[in-house]
């Protein structure tokens, strides 16, 4: 690797980078990170309302997008019609989509979706179609041949899910492209108490860094201020006072054993960032919005309620992280999607109105995952599962009402199909999530430490965005 | 063998032996008998496979302190082993295939053995057995304590008397006790709890939450003296997922049939496991190959494929080849090898198609039903009409609908091809045969049941010996569990004291299993069976309920590194998973209030009012005996020495025992804190403690 010396911090993140393009190992790149961190924390501008936040909304077990984003009329529809079969949604249960950017098919987004719908024709949303893990650029001739380098564990929940979060399909990485931003601007912010990175839904891969893991807030909104905890009480009594006292000191002792070196830190920071988190909860008012009263819209209340604390929590860029599980519809796949869609589109849309309620929507983008499509194909009840999928992007700062990507022919034995209408991603995650790491306030030079295999997909030297979702 | 061997060269060797002891000091301890040792772990601790596990008191001392038969001077040549014992108070000769028979001057030929905890030999010429007094002592554990280590392993939690009942008998001895007891079903205790004034079972009225699998489950794992066995089931619960987080939960007896299989098959064999897994509703319902069908390909359907992928992800063989010793298997290049891939999983999901619900019973009230005109009957009934007429059972295993079954010829994995033109029963038996004796099953299945017993890192070797364990359970039986958990717990890695200095080993314990550990140690009272523990919301608080995972990938994944020193090392430690910042503070909450408080938090059944069953929280109705600890409270590290002994197997660090102590001291000064109050808050301090929370 390139030694450097006597350097400014511009050179500094220059030599750093060039160790880690190319086959270098993901922990050389995590080294790297962190020598750029402090360089990374005086490059992000200062002003008094600098803040950011993305919100990845996690459709776990594999949402079958390929009925939440339809073509709705002519040949388009009627391949849809013949592949899907008895999985295909009538053209009555499909809301019109205003595509600005139509190559002549007409789409339709799922009808339980009337939110989503009115974000994306007013510019509010917009969708990336086809998006999936890849290793390289992939087709069928290169799949069929074997010369294709391909995921790991493609087609299977478990890999699929991690490397969503990952975006390093090809190696099995702990190490979430969130936290990997984290690692680089958690010191931008002022307070490291709670970390930036914030999961309603347990730990996950998507915001564990080198050195910054998440904060889990838990996702009972109405719980969080409440909830009289022994360790968390903002007026301990004489017996809270001793009892935290005397666990204090027990786990501040020496260990030697790294399980329990491991066990003692997590419960620390545990009990120091819930402390903290509740007092700058309790500092915010209610919002006018209303929340869904199901588990995602009590989420998205709750991160609702975090962005508005940042000030208190003394942030500038945060994380958050909802995972929506029960996707995996191999039977009931029609009936679920009419409960499930419904849910995302008014979890997404009452978080957009939140924010434009305290007048950062422009500044807090939300986006959709998930472990991969469905086979196009039914296997009479529901779908099987496939690779490339659609998803949703929405904030102040999208550049809504278009499709980006390339959306697929559906008709089976096309170019992309690998069989039962698995079909070949024709975008990668990396560009998806480089687009959003970008805006973000991620540097160029510093993208590919984050994603390794981007430039497979994107020239870093081009001037302009991986995708363009993202107004510039 | 005969112990007329060697005798010859005995006598000559005896008097060179001594007179060479003076010089050995300087020599290097480097044992040719001793160079196909294994070390276990990273502790300096080795196994041989003619000397069994042995330290070695620096690399250079010829001092080792075996298992079998403590402390030892050993000394080599060519064709003799001798062996010095203070014990025995002489020199004893042997080779490594004649261990553990030996000769001394003094004994005459006397032949070894281990029962743990202790060692005893056999003196040939006063036909008697006597104990080694000084083999089972070690220096980090004392015999109670490494009793009380391997209960913290084999079960659940076990009160003072197990402890002392193990340290009488041993591990061996527990373990074939523990195999000899019945399986108790949960099913007969739902219907001995949940009965009218008359008497009558009525299990409708509780299928709200789950109520009635939850209360004879806990009266179960509270107070069933077969310890291994719910322990056992616990682990596979986490290995064969099935979930009442999700539609499940309306058919709490339904799931009480899945527990009772898997107690069935806990200590049986792993075949059989795999076929009632396979074909238990539950498990159709949740993976979704009830009601699977052939293909048709008139309409583009397919079979459902999601049963076929995950019995061999996560179930049987996993997704990469394995050796024997639970590593990859890699390819000329270098990379691992896919176990299958996905046409072998549409070959695989076409075995599982005309498998469906046993509605034979249902089908038959339909046809009784005079308002059902038309009403199907089991030669022709469509899975279609199946659906509508909403035919389930979710107790009995599922059936076969030959007519809706795939025929044709299937290719299994390793080249095994099913001819065209089976039943599903031959399909099925051919496929989960197929994957039972794949070389990966053996490595796959024990690593993931070492995981959940003893450790989160085993050693290649300790996989290995269980793996062995799995292929013959030396009776020539493949997929005896009993072997296997034998195997598992007994093993050196999971025995030698010695591995409580290796930084790696071990485990957290699981967060839900603490109330559990709890409730058995202190000898909870169950009620009278109209009470049970309200534990609904234990998913949010511990991040855990058991049978209630999130997915098929239970509550955590078996590879995951947490970010701290554990993930810093590249180890992997699954209960991690769930341990968060919400979850680490709701979980010390949720004990103290359990611990402390005493406010477990029940639901009462009430025959009168059974559909609004009352939500009360009772203070006395599940009490705990802590009458033998509270006479200590006088002396608080003798109260600590008890609970040390029974929650940590004496393994309570310097620093945290002394913060527990002064911080007891501390609460005894305020108002209100009684004996009582002060034993629970001491046992709940324990269980704070990272000394607690990990296994080693």
């Amino acid at each position: 690797m390139c030694a450097p010396k006597n350097i400014s911090r511009r050179n500094f993140l220059g030599q750093a980078s060039c160790a880690a393009v190319g086959s270098s190992a993901l922990f050389s790149t995590l080294f790297n990170l962190r020598m750029a961190s402090v360089a990374a924390a005086q490059s992000t501008p200062s002003s008094s309302e600098d803040y950011k936040a993305l919100v990845c909304i996690f459709l776990g077990g594999g949402n079958d997008s390929f009925n939440m984003l339809v073509p709705r009329s002519g040949t388009a529809y009627s391949d849809y019609r013949t592949t899907r079969s008895d999985l295909a949604l009538s053209t009555s249960n499909l809301l019109a989509l205003n595509v600005g950017n139509t190559d002549g098919r007409d789409f339709g987004i799922h009808n339980a979706m009337p939110e989503v719908q009115s974000l994306f024709n007013t510019g509010k949303s917009a969708m990336v179609c086809n998006v999936g893990t890849l290793v390289e650029p992939t087709t069928l001739a290169s799949l069929n041949s074997g010369s294709a380098r391909l995921p790991l564990g493609l087609y299977s929940h478990s890999d699929q899910i991690m490397q969503w979060q990952t975006s390093v399909p090809d190696q099995r990485s702990t190490s979430g492209w969130g936290g990997r931003i984290a690692d680089l601007l958690e010191s931008a912010n002022s307070d490291q108490t709670v970390s930036m990175n914030i999961s309603m839904s347990g730990n996950n891969t998507f915001q564990t860094g080198a050195q910054v893991s998440s904060f889990v807030a838990g996702s009972d909104a109405e719980g969080q201020e409440e909830e009289s905890g022994l360790y968390d009480s903002l007026n301990p009594n004489p017996y809270q006072e001793l009892l935290s006292t005397t666990v204090q000191n027990m786990i501040d002792q020496e260990y030697v054993h790294l399980f329990e070196r491991n066990y003692a830190s997590a419960v620390n920071s545990s009990i120091g960032g819930r402390l903290a988190y509740k007092r700058a909860l309790q500092s915010v008012s209610e919002f006018q919005t209303q929340f869904p009263t199901n588990g995602i819209g009590g989420a998205m209340r709750t991160v609702a309620k975090t962005i508005a604390a940042r000030q208190a929590l003394g942030k500038r860029r945060q994380t958050f992280f909802i995972m929506f599980g029960g996707w995996d519809h191999h039977d009931e796949v029609i009936n679920a999607q009419n409960q499930m869609l419904a849910v995302v589109s008014q979890g997404i849309h009452a978080l957009n109105s939140a924010m434009e309620e305290i007048g950062i929507a422009d500044k807090v983008t939300s986006f959709t995952a998930s472990d991969f499509g469905r086979t196009l194909t039914s296997n009479g009840r529901g779908s099987d599962h496939a690779w490339g999928g659609n998803q949703i992007v929405t904030g102040g700062a999208v550049s809504g009402g278009l499709l980006y990507g390339n959306y697929p022919e559906l008709y089976i034995g096309n170019n992309l199909d690998t069989g039962r209408g698995r079909l070949i991603p024709t975008t990668s995650t990396d560009e998806y999530f480089a687009e959003l790491a970008l805006w973000f306030g991620v540097s160029r030079s510093e993208l590919p430490n984050l994603f390794p295999n981007l430039n497979r997909f994107y020239n870093l030297n081009s001037g302009s965005a991986p995708l363009g979702f993202m107004k510039s | 063998m005969s112990t007329n061997l060697g005798k010859r060269c005995i006598r000559k060797s005896v008097l060179t032996i001594i007179a060479s002891v003076s010089f050995l000091n300087h020599a290097l301890a480097q044992y040719n008998s001793l160079s196909d040792s294994t070390e276990i772990g990273t502790t300096g601790v080795y196994l041989s496979p003619w000397l069994g596990t042995y330290s070695q008191s620096g690399t250079t001392s010829p001092w080792l302190f075996t298992d079998t038969i403590g402390w030892v001077y050993l000394y080599e040549d060519a064709d003799s082993i001798w062996l010095y014992n203070e014990e025995l108070s002489g020199w004893l000769w042997t080779t490594q295939s004649n261990f553990p028979y030996a000769y001394s001057a003094s004994l005459g030929w006397i032949y070894f053995t281990r029962i743990a905890p202790l060692s005893y030999y056999y003196q040939f010429n006063t036909k008697a057995w006597y104990t080694l007094e000084k083999a089972w002592y070690s220096p980090i554990l004392n015999s109670q304590e490494r009793a009380a280590r391997f209960l913290s392993q084999a079960t659940l939690g076990a009160d003072y008397e197990t402890v002392n009942s193990v340290t009488q008998i041993g591990p061996e001895r527990w373990l074939n006790s523990q195999f000899q007891l019945p399986v108790v079903t949960l099913r007969s205790a739902i219907e001995r709890i949940f009965q009218d004034d008359d008497g009558q079972y009525q299990p409708e009225f509780m299928e709200v939450e789950n109520f009635t699998f939850r209360t004879a489950w806990w009266e179960r794992v509270i107070s069933g003296n077969d310890l291994l066995r719910q322990r056992i089931t616990l682990a596979l619960s986490e290995i064969f997922v099935i979930s009442d987080a999700g539609e499940l939960n309306e058919h709490p007896v339904a799931i009480a049939s899945y527990y009772d299989m898997l107690q069935r098959h806990a200590l049986g064999n792993f075949r059989d496991l795999l076929y009632d897994v396979t074909l238990h509703p539950c498990m159709g319902f949740y993976l979704s190959h009830a009601g699977n069908r052939r293909p048709d390909p008139a309409t583009g359907r397919f079979p459902d494929e999601n049963y076929a992928r995950e019995i061999m992800q996560l179930f049987t063989i996993g997704l990469y080849e394995l050796n024997m010793d639970g590593s990859r298997k890699l390819d000329p290049q270098g990379n691992p090898i896919p176990t299958y891939d996905n046409s072998d999983i549409t070959e695989f999901a076409r075995v599982y198609t005309g498998i469906h619900y046993d509605i034979r019973q249902e089908i038959g009230v339909i046809a009784s039903d005079p308002e059902i005109t038309n009403s199907p009957n089991l030669e022709t009934i469509t899975f279609d009409e199946i659906m509508a007429f909403e035919l389930i059972n979710f107790e009995d295993p599922m059936i076969f609908f030959e007519r809706e079954h795939d025929t044709d010829s299937k290719s299994l994995l390793n080249g095994t091809i099913i001819p065209a033109g089976q039943t599903i029963q031959q399909d099925l038996n051919a496929a989960l045969d197929n994957l039972f004796n794949h070389p990966s099953a053996p490595p796959f299945v024990s690593k993931l049941l070492i995981q959940r017993l003893v450790k989160s890192n085993p050693s290649p070797a300790y996989i290995n010996r269980v793996a062995n364990a799995f292929v013959d359970n030396g009776q020539g039986s493949r997929g005896d569990m009993k072997a296997i958990i034998s195997a598992i717990l007994l093993d050196v890695e999971a025995r030698t004291p010695d591995m409580l200095s290796d930084i790696n080993h071990g485990k957290m314990r699981e967060p839900f299993f603490k109330l559990i550990h709890f409730m058995r140690a202190f000898n909870a009272t169950p009620a009278v069976g109209t009470h049970y523990l309200w534990d609904y919301e234990s998913s949010e608080i511990f991040g855990q309920r058991p049978l209630s995972s999130p997915s098929v990938f239970n509550f955590f994944l078996p590879d995951y590194m947490p970010s701290g020193p554990v993930g810093d090392a590249g180890l992997v430690a699954p209960e991690f998973q769930i341990a968060n910042s919400s979850t680490l503070s709701t979980t010390l909450n949720t004990l103290h209030g359990v611990i402390v408080d005493d406010e477990i938090q029940q639901r009462e059944y009430d025959p009168e009012n059974l559909e609004y069953a009352q939500y009360q929280e009772f203070f006395t109705e599940w009490s705990v005996d802590l009458k033998d600890e509270i006479a200590l409270t006088g002396n608080l590290s003798a109260l600590i020495d008890r609970l040390d002994l029974v929650l940590t197997y004496g393994r309570l660090s310097e620093g945290t025992r002394s913060a527990i102590i002064s911080g007891l001291q501390n609460f005894s000064n305020l108002e209100g804190i009684g004996n009582e109050t002060l034993v629970r808050l001491a046992i709940y301090l324990i269980m704070a403690s990272p000394d607690y929370n990990i296994t080693r």
